[in-house]
């Protein structure tokens, strides 16, 4: 092997795929090669090895990125919705729709409480005795007795809460929800009880739960599943969509997502209803992570992303071509 | 792929997609290389995001003279630079750097100073095809092999080869220069 100072491209191209380890252990350098620029050939094998434990999430860079830019592009807009947003605020505590904790002692001496979300209340927190904690999402209502863990009971859900059980084998916790018993120990997960239909949905995050219908079937729910009881049935169906839980957590995150299920996420997770002029354009697919976005920016980015415009009436949005 | 120039072009009329295309193609690559610089990888991250707002916010005025990645990673380097200056701890810095990087300075020939060492990649890019740029960036930075290269850039394994060879090439003769 001659002086690089001679090599050919074709040489140097074969230099590089060894340092890049592109080519086998017995094609590389023999001790009878010439001299080597030993300071090259580290440099560039360290250049870009940093880091390399940890990930660079690209998605979340961007999200950043965009959101900054769809603030900037949107500022004086912005500041009118903000104005009205709070005014919308303020209004909506004079009807007395925010959240209500009431506190009723009843005549055996149990403390009976009542927590009611109003449209606004999303993800609120509520802590229940012995370390439980529950997220309400709007327009639900959950009530229970008890001071302690051990006095806990008749706890019901109206509408959709996410609850987070303490590990306790001796007081399983049970939730009445529409015609369905929850029976939980320790575990992580989310209920929907609409007033409407007469089913309540269980998904469950983390531990085990026992659903059962209103005629007593039960089905067992480990992490991931769906569990859906009625009066009559109770069936059991795998969640495959990731951003179940948005509407407490505030992340929504999509892959090559369909606008079609990202509509349908948005309208659940902000209790928005947006609707298209053009059924084509849920055709388009999305790739991003929104991490507590409001929902207008969402919206905007992606009006910006496939060329569309919005109008906004109330919760109500409905996105056209440009 | 559509050639970068067409991509700074969109760029400039306000297609927040070849942004988010050119975002994503370089993204990674410059966040490690400015961490070989400052080491901190949130710095790091947050220098190579206000670099690509301020692109955004000047997009009308963008031009671009040597090549894309070139110019990017000039930016980055001079970025960081400031970055260290104005933490005043250069030399902090840089002895950390030489204490976790598996480089060498003991070689009298070679010996050269860790920023001219990082300086150098700003200056090979600037003088290479674009193409090459973004392959030695794909394979040094964001680890891809040659074969990962050419199938998603839709080009041969050869290709690939002779524009690494070209970088090596640049990058020896710039490092010649510098020892001079």
């Amino acid at each position: 092997m001659k002086h690089f100072n001679n090599y050919t491209e074709k040489e140097w191209a074969e230099y590089a795929a060894r340092l890049s380890g592109e080519v086998e252990e017995n094609k590389k350098f023999s001790e009878k090669d010439e001299k080597r620029d030993i300071i090259l050939e580290k440099y560039w094998k360290t250049i870009g090895s940093v880091f390399n434990s940890e990930e660079i999430d690209v998605d979340r860079a961007w999200g950043k990125i965009r959101s900054v830019i769809v603030e900037n592009n949107n500022a004086s807009v912005k500041k009118v919705n903000r104005l009205y947003l709070k005014i919308a605020a303020a209004v909506i505590l004079l009807i007395g729709l925010g959240t209500v904790i009431l506190y009723l002692t009843g005549n055996l001496g149990h403390e009976y409480v009542v927590v009611s979300t109003g449209e606004r209340d999303m993800g609120k927190e509520i802590a229940l005795p012995g370390g439980n904690r529950v997220w309400l999402n709007r327009n639900s209502e959950l009530t229970y007795e008890g001071k302690s863990a051990a006095s806990l009971k008749s706890i019901k859900l109206k509408g959709e809460g996410y609850f987070d059980i303490v590990h306790d084998p001796s007081h399983p916790f049970i939730i009445y929800a529409g015609k369905a018993t929850i029976k939980v120990i320790g575990t992580t997960f989310n209920v929907i009880s609409s007033n409407q239909q007469k089913e309540v949905e269980v998904f469950v995050e983390s531990g085990n739960v026992l659903l059962s219908s209103g005629s007593g079937k039960d089905i067992l729910l480990e992490p991931g599943y769906i569990g859906k009881a009625d009066n009559k049935s109770v069936i059991k169906i795998l969640n495959n969509n990731r951003n179940y839980l948005a509407w407490k957590t505030g992340l929504l995150v999509y892959e090559d997502t369909p606008l079609n299920q990202v509509i349908n996420d948005l309208n659940r997770a902000y209790g928005i209803n947006i609707t298209v002029e053009d059924a084509s354009i849920l055709d388009n697919h999305i790739t991003s992570t929104f991490d507590k976005d409001p929902e207008e920016t969402i919206i905007n980015i992606i009006c910006i992303t496939f060329n569309l415009k919005y109008v906004k009436d109330g919760d109500n949005y409905r996105l056209s071509r440009k | 792929m559509p050639g970068e120039n067409e991509i700074i072009n969109k760029i400039r009329q306000g297609d927040i997609r070849s942004f988010e295309t050119l975002f994503r193609s370089y993204y990674v690559s410059l966040v490690r290389y400015a961490g070989t610089l400052i080491k901190d990888k949130d710095d790091a991250e947050e220098i190579v995001q206000d670099l690509f707002t301020k692109i955004w916010d000047g997009r009308e005025n963008l031009k671009i003279k040597s090549s894309v990645p070139g110019y990017l990673f000039r930016s980055v380097h001079n970025r960081c630079l400031h970055h260290i200056e104005h933490l005043k701890v250069v030399e902090k810095h840089f002895s950390e750097i030489k204490a976790n990087s598996d480089i060498s300075y003991d070689d009298a020939d070679n010996e050269l100073k860790y920023n001219e060492l990082q300086d150098i990649i700003a200056e090979v890019l600037e003088h290479l095809p674009e193409k090459c740029g973004k392959i030695f960036c794909m394979n040094r930075f964001e680890g891809l092999k040659y074969l990962e290269i050419a199938e998603k850039m839709g080009i041969s394994v050869k290709t690939v080869e002779s524009c690494m060879g070209k970088v090596l090439k640049e990058l020896k003769k710039t490092f010649t220069e510098k020892q001079k």
